[in-house]
């Protein structure tokens, strides 16, 4: 919410821009049910998953290694 | 001087030493200062014009000097169904994680499963929720969908606490409860969870907290609005609750005293969520002080 909602790449630290799970809460209010636009906002939650599954296999396989060594 | 002389090399460690210590407690004074900070702040910016009947009174659209009541209980009516589906599932999974689960791939899959899960953003479990509730069920924005997703979103969090709490049971009391011919269960039962149980009360009080100040699930499974009336136990009724009225309010609103309204709220939620910590964690200090006498 402090980030400015604004959709962008930022060039700056201090120019505005926008995240993928605040975007979804803005969005999702006021999408169609069977819209591109309602499926692409779950396709970014989807993305979300994938990110945190992906982080926690990274930090699996660290661990892994340094119990191995 | 027996053999220990202040070299060069010493000098330096110790000086190292010296500053190590400082920047430890620096950091440690700094975070404290942050948030006594940020409590101060919230508290003496809503406290001070805090009356009862703002806690009792109907949220209004337009006209200023709306309440909080039907919001406030809303937040604990939530609460406590989520509570009540994600307690015993959450500790029954982390019981079987430490205590049955064997040690091969299919558990290793299953635990990464549970930590990835409890480390997505909780908007995903909204639309989870959504998904569920409102499109394939259509009962719409419900209480009960906003419970349910709340625990859903608690799940992994919990099993994870429970799990860590067995695991750090020592074996050797254990050992003794088989050795006077107890099951397995009985063992369970009667020795682990009695001696795991302060953990995990820590665990489903950080857990009480953290679903007492969610608002991304609640946003799109219970919905932006009350039933309108005060003490409304229907399950199916919409019910926002007092963080998603924060940010309705803060982000939405058009009554003129929303700013107030606002302060107010986020003063009432912080103080509650001490509360909730205060409450589970009283009985565990007293259980300890009389153990200890």
């Amino acid at each position: 919410m402090v980030i400015g909602n604004t959709p962008q790449l930022a060039k700056s630290l201090f120019a505005p821009t926008s995240v993928l799970t605040s975007n979804i809460v803005m969005q999702i209010s006021n999408v169609e049910f069977d819209s591109t636009w309602n499926y692409s906002l779950h396709m970014m939650a989807f993305l979300l998953l994938l990110i945190s599954f992906v982080l926690i296999l990274i930090i699996r396989l660290l661990g892994r290694k340094r119990r191995d060594a | 001087m027996n053999g220990f002389t202040r070299t060069r090399h010493t000098a330096r460690a110790q000086r190292r030493n010296k500053l190590a210590t400082i920047g430890f407690y620096t950091l440690g004074v700094l975070v404290m200062l942050l948030i006594f900070w940020l409590l101060f702040t919230i508290l003496s910016k809503g406290l001070p014009s805090l009356r009862l009947d703002f806690l009792l009174k109907q949220p209004e659209e337009i006209d200023p000097g709306g309440g909080i009541g039907p919001v406030l209980f809303n937040s604990f009516y939530i609460l406590f169904i989520s509570l009540l589906i994600s307690v015993p599932i959450g500790i029954g999974a982390g019981i079987y994680m430490a205590e049955y689960a064997p040690d091969n791939a299919f558990t290793g899959a299953l635990r990464i499963c549970v930590e990835s899960l409890s480390s997505v953003p909780s908007i995903v479990f909204g639309l989870l929720g959504l998904a569920i509730f409102a499109e394939y069920f259509g009962v719409g924005l419900t209480i009960l969908g906003g419970g349910v997703s709340l625990a859903l979103l608690n799940l992994p969090m919990l099993a994870r606490v429970t799990e860590e709490a067995v695991r750090a049971v020592p074996g050797e009391i254990r050992e003794a409860g088989y050795a006077l011919g107890m099951t397995k269960f009985h063992v369970i039962r009667k020795v682990v969870v009695p001696v795991a149980l302060p953990a995990i009360v820590t665990g489903v009080c950080l857990v009480a907290g953290r679903a007492f100040g969610e608002s991304a699930v609640i946003i799109l499974t219970a919905g932006l609005s009350t039933s309108g009336e005060m003490w409304d136990f229907n399950l199916f009724s919409p019910g926002e609750t007092l963080a998603v009225h924060l940010w309705y309010v803060q982000s939405e609103a058009i009554v003129e005293d929303a700013r107030q309204i606002a302060d107010k709220s986020a003063a009432v939620l912080v103080f509650v969520v001490l509360l909730i910590n205060f409450m589970f964690r009283f009985p565990l200090w007293l259980g300890n002080r009389r153990r200890g006498r």
